[in-house]
C-alpha cells in the first residue's frame, strides 16, 4: 500500500574515507536510480573498491552520510544492511558445496527457514544462474566463471535491495567476461534489482551500465549515462579514460559559438565546447579532443581543396574490421585514426593528408 | 634417459639410507624385539625366556588403570590445552598487531628455554604444602588443600608444558584464513557469532585437529610429569612400562603392555588421517602431520 517516496537506491552525501594519510575516498556525492545498473569506473587505487565497501558497511565512513533506500545507515552493521556483494575473487566458503554456499544467507534467516523452503530457493537461485545440478560440487571443483556465478546465486537469494559487485568480471578470461557482461545485464533486467558494479575496464562499464561515475583520486569527476560520456566528456581525463581519442594541446584565444585554440605551432583549430564541460575562458590551457572514429584520410595530392594537415603514416595495425593508422604530422603532432577496413588501402610510410570537421572535435581544459 | 633415471634413482637411494638405517635399526628393529619377548614368558630371575604364550596379553586386564588414567587425563590435557590455546590463537592471528604478536609469541616459547625438569620440579614447589595451599589457608579461604600429586596437578603439568604445541597449529590455520570470508558472511546476514562457529570454527578445524593430536599422542607416553606431580600415585602406561621393565623385571608382560600401547595409538592415528581426508580439500592440508 505505502508507495516510496525515495526513487534512489543508495546516496552518499559528501562522504569521505581516510586509511592513514591516504584520502581513499574524497568527499563524493551521488544518487543512484532504483532499478538501474550503475558503475563505478576509474583506474586501479581510485577509491573505487573503498566506495562499496561504504555501502557495504565493511568499512565506516569518517565523514559524510550515506543512505540505502532512504534511510541513513550509519548505526546498521553490514549483517542487517539490505545490500549483498559479490566480492572481488568471489569468496565462496571452502568448507561447503555449492548448495550450502547458496543457501547460506538463508541459513541465516531468523526465524529460521524451513529445509524444504532453503532447498527450493536454492534450487530457483541456481536455475537463474544456469547451475542446476551443481549443488554437491565444491568451489575448487568449478571453473572461474562458474565460481562467479556461484557466487552471484549467492548474493541473490537474500533478495538484497541493492548488489554490490566489485570487479567481477576482471578474473576471467577475454570470452567468457564477454559473455558474462551479457549475461549479467540480463539477470539484472529479469531480477530487477539495483546492480553496483565495480570496474577498470572502460568498455565493460560503457556496455553494460546504466550510468557511469568515472573516479580519480577518490573523487567523481563525471557522471552520466555511457553516450554522455563518451560524446561530451568534461575534461581530458574522462575523455582519455571513456575511448580513445587524441588530445591537440593549446591555448584558447577565443570563445564563442566554438572554440578556438592555438596551438605552440601557430595553428589554428576550432571546436564546440563539451557542453558540460567546466568553461573555458580565454588564455586557458586546453587540448582539442578528437575520437580516432571521426578523423578522415586522403593520399596527397588527391585531396582536393579541402584543408587538412599534412603526414607520413608511420604504423599500420589491422584490427579485422577497423584499421588504426598513426600518422606523423608536422603541425599537429601525432594522431591515431581508425578506418573501416573496407575504404582502407594506406601503407606505411605513405604521404597521407588527415582532417577532420570542425564539429568532430571538442575543446577541453587541460589538467 | 635409461641411464640419467638409473642415477637419479642411485641419488635417491643413497640420499635415504641414513634415514632408512636409522628407522630400521631404532624403530623397526626394537619393535619386533618387542613383539617376540610379549608372547614369551618372565625367566625366574627376571628378563625374558623364549616361549609362545598369549599369557602376557591376557594377564592386560591386571593393568586397565595405568591406561585409563593415560586415556582420560590425555583427553582432559587435550581439553583445557584447546580452551586455552583457542583464544590465544585467535588473538595472535585476528586481533595482535605485529609487535604484540611478536611479544606473545616469545612470551609463549621463551619459559622452554629452561630445562623441562626444572620447570617441572618449580610447579612441585607451588603446589606443595608449603606453596598456592599455604597462601590460600593463610588468607582463610580453604583448610587443608592438597594439590600435589594429584590428577589436577598433572592435568595442570599437561596444560603448562603441551600448550605451545597445541597454539601453533592453531595459530598457522587461523592465520591463513582468508578474512573476506568473515566478510562475505557478515555480508550474507551472519552476525560475528554464527560467522564464528560457521566459518571461522570449521575452517581451523584442521589446526585444531593437528594440535589435538600433537598433544595426545606425545601424552600418551608421557612419564616425567605423573612421576614428578603425581608423586608416583597416578601411574600413566609409561610410568608402568618404567616399573615393570625396571623394577619387577618382567619384560614379556612390559612388553605386551607397549604392545598394547602402540596398538591404542595405532587406532588414533588412523581416526586422525581419516578425519583429516575427510576435511581434506584444496589448501586445506598443510597443517596435517603426516
Ligand atoms: N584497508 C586499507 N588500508 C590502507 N589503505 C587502503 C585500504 N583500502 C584501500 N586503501 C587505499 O585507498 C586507496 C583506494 O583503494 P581502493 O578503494 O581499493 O581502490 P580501487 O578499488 O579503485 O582500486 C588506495 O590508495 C589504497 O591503497
Ligand atoms: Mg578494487
Amino acid at each position: 500500500m505505502t508507495q516510496s517516496v525515495v526513487d534512489f537506491d543508495i546516496e552518499f552525501r559528501n562522504v569521505v574515507k581516510t586509511f592513514g594519510s591516504v584520502r581513499a575516498v574524497n568527499g563524493i556525492s551521488f544518487q543512484i536510480p532504483k532499478g538501474s545498473f550503475y558503475s563505478f569506473l576509474g583506474p586501479s587505487g581510485c577509491g573505487k573498491t573503498s566506495s562499496l565497501r561504504l555501502i557495504g558497511g565493511f568499512e565506516q565512513p569518517d565523514g559524510g552520510e550515506i543512505y540505502i533506500a532512504g534511510e541513513s545507515v550509519a548505526q546498521i552493521p553490514s549483517y542487517q544492511r539490505h545490500v549483498n556483494m559479490v566480492f572481488q575473487y568471489y569468496a565462496l566458503f571452502p568448507h561447503m558445496n555449492v548448495a550450502r554456499n547458496v543457501g547460506y544467507g538463508l541459513r541465516q534467516q531468523r526465524p529460521k527457514l524451513l529445509p524444504d523452503e532453503i532447498d527450493k530457493r536454492v534450487k530457483d537461485a541456481l536455475a537463474l544462474v544456469r547451475l542446476s545440478g551443481y549443488e554437491n560440487r565444491r568451489s575448487w571443483e568449478l571453473s572461474g566463471g562458474q565460481q562467479q556465478r556461484v557466487a552471484l546465486a549467492r548474493a541473490l537469494i537474500n533478495k538484497p535491495t541493492v548488489l554490490l559487485l566489485d570487479e567481477p568480471l576482471a578474473a576471467l578470461d577475454r570470452k567468457l567476461r564477454k559473455d558474462m557482461q551479457i549475461e549479467l545485464k540480463t539477470l539484472q533486467r529479469e531480477v530487477g534489482i539495483t546492480f553496483v558494479f565495480v570496474t577498470h575496464d572502460q568498455e565493460e562499464a560503457l556496455s553494460m551500465s546504466d550510468r557511469i561515475a568515472v573516479m580519480r583520486d577518490g573523487k567523481i569527476v563525471q557522471e552520466g549515462s555511457p553516450t554522455e560520456l563518451y560524446n561530451h566528456p568534461v575534461d581530458r581525463y574522462v575523455a582519455g579514460f571513456i575511448g580513445q581519442s587524441n588530445f591537440i594541446p593549446g591555448e584558447v584565444v577565443e570563445v564563442g559559438e566554438r572554440v578556438t585554440v592555438r596551438t605552440p605551432l601557430g595553428v589554428m583549430l576550432s571546436a564546440p565546447g563539451s557542453k558540460d564541460a567546466k568553461p573555458l575562458v580565454e588564455k586557458a590551457k586546453a587540448v582539442v579532443a578528437v575520437r580516432p572514429e571521426r578523423i578522415g584520410l586522403w593520399r596527397e595530392g588527391e585531396a582536393g581543396g579541402q584543408s587538412g594537415f599534412k603526414g607520413r603514416v608511420s604504423q599500420v595495425t589491422f584490427l579485422g574490421d577497423q584499421t588504426e593508422y598513426h600518422v606523423e604530422t608536422e603541425e599537429v603532432g601525432h594522431l591515431l585514426v581508425k578506418l573501416s577496413s573496407g575504404n582502407a588501402g594506406f601503407g606505411g610510410g605513405d604521404s597521407v593528408v588527415a582532417y577532420w570537421n570542425q564539429t568532430a572535435g571538442l575543446a577541453l581544459l587541460d589538467d | 634417459m635409461t641411464v640419467s633415471t638409473r642415477k637419479t634413482k642411485l641419488t635417491t637411494a643413497l640420499l635415504l639410507a641414513p634415514a632408512s638405517l636409522w628407522y630400521l635399526l631404532l624403530l623397526v628393529a626394537p619393535l619386533v624385539i618387542v613383539t617376540i619377548f610379549s608372547f614369551g614368558e618372565r625367566a625366574p630371575e627376571g628378563g625374558y625366556a623364549a616361549a609362545f604364550t598369549f599369557e602376557q596379553y591376557l594377564k592386560l586386564p591386571t593393568r586397565s588403570t595405568p591406561f585409563i588414567n593415560t586415556l582420560w587425563l590425555a583427553s582432559l590435557g587435550t581439553f583445557f590445552c584447546i580452551i586455552l590455546a583457542y583464544p590465544l590463537a585467535y588473538y595472535l592471528a585476528t586481533r595482535a598487531s605485529a609487535q604484540m604478536k611478536s611479544i606473545l609469541v616469545a612470551l609463549i616459547i621463551v619459559p622452554f628455554w629452561t630445562s623441562f625438569l626444572i620447570r617441572t620440579y618449580a610447579w612441585i614447589t607451588i603446589l606443595s604444602s608449603r606453596g598456592i595451599p599455604a597462601i590460600l589457608e593463610r588468607l582463610g579461604l580453604v583448610q587443608d588443600l592438597v594439590l600435589l600429586n594429584t590428577p589436577f596437578a598433572i592435568t595442570l603439568g599437561i596444560v603448562y608444558n603441551y600448550l605451545p604445541l597445541m597454539t601453533f597449529p592453531l595459530y598457522v590455520s587461523l592465520e591463513r584464513l582468508d578474512k573476506r570470508l568473515l566478510e562475505a558472511s557478515k555480508d550474507l546476514g551472519a552476525n560475528r557469532w554464527g560467522t564464528f562457529w560457521q566459518v571461522t570454527f570449521p575452517l581451523s578445524a584442521p589446526g585444531l585437529i593437528t594440535g589435538s593430536m600433537l598433544v595426545f599422542i606425545l601424552l600418551m607416553g608421557e612419564y616425567l610429569i605423573p612421576a614428578l606431580l603425581g608423586g608416583g600415585k597416578i601411574f600413566f602406561v609409561g610410568n608402568a612400562l618404567v616399573d615393570l621393565f625396571l623394577q619387577s623385571r618382567n619384560w614379556p608382560f612390559g612388553s605386551a603392555v607397549s604392545m598394547a600401547l602402540n596398538f591404542i595409538m595405532l587406532v588414533i592415528i588412523s581416526l586422525y588421517l581419516w578425519l583429516t581426508s575427510r576435511l581434506g580439500g584444496e589448501g586445506r592440508e598443510e597443517v596435517s602431520l603426516f
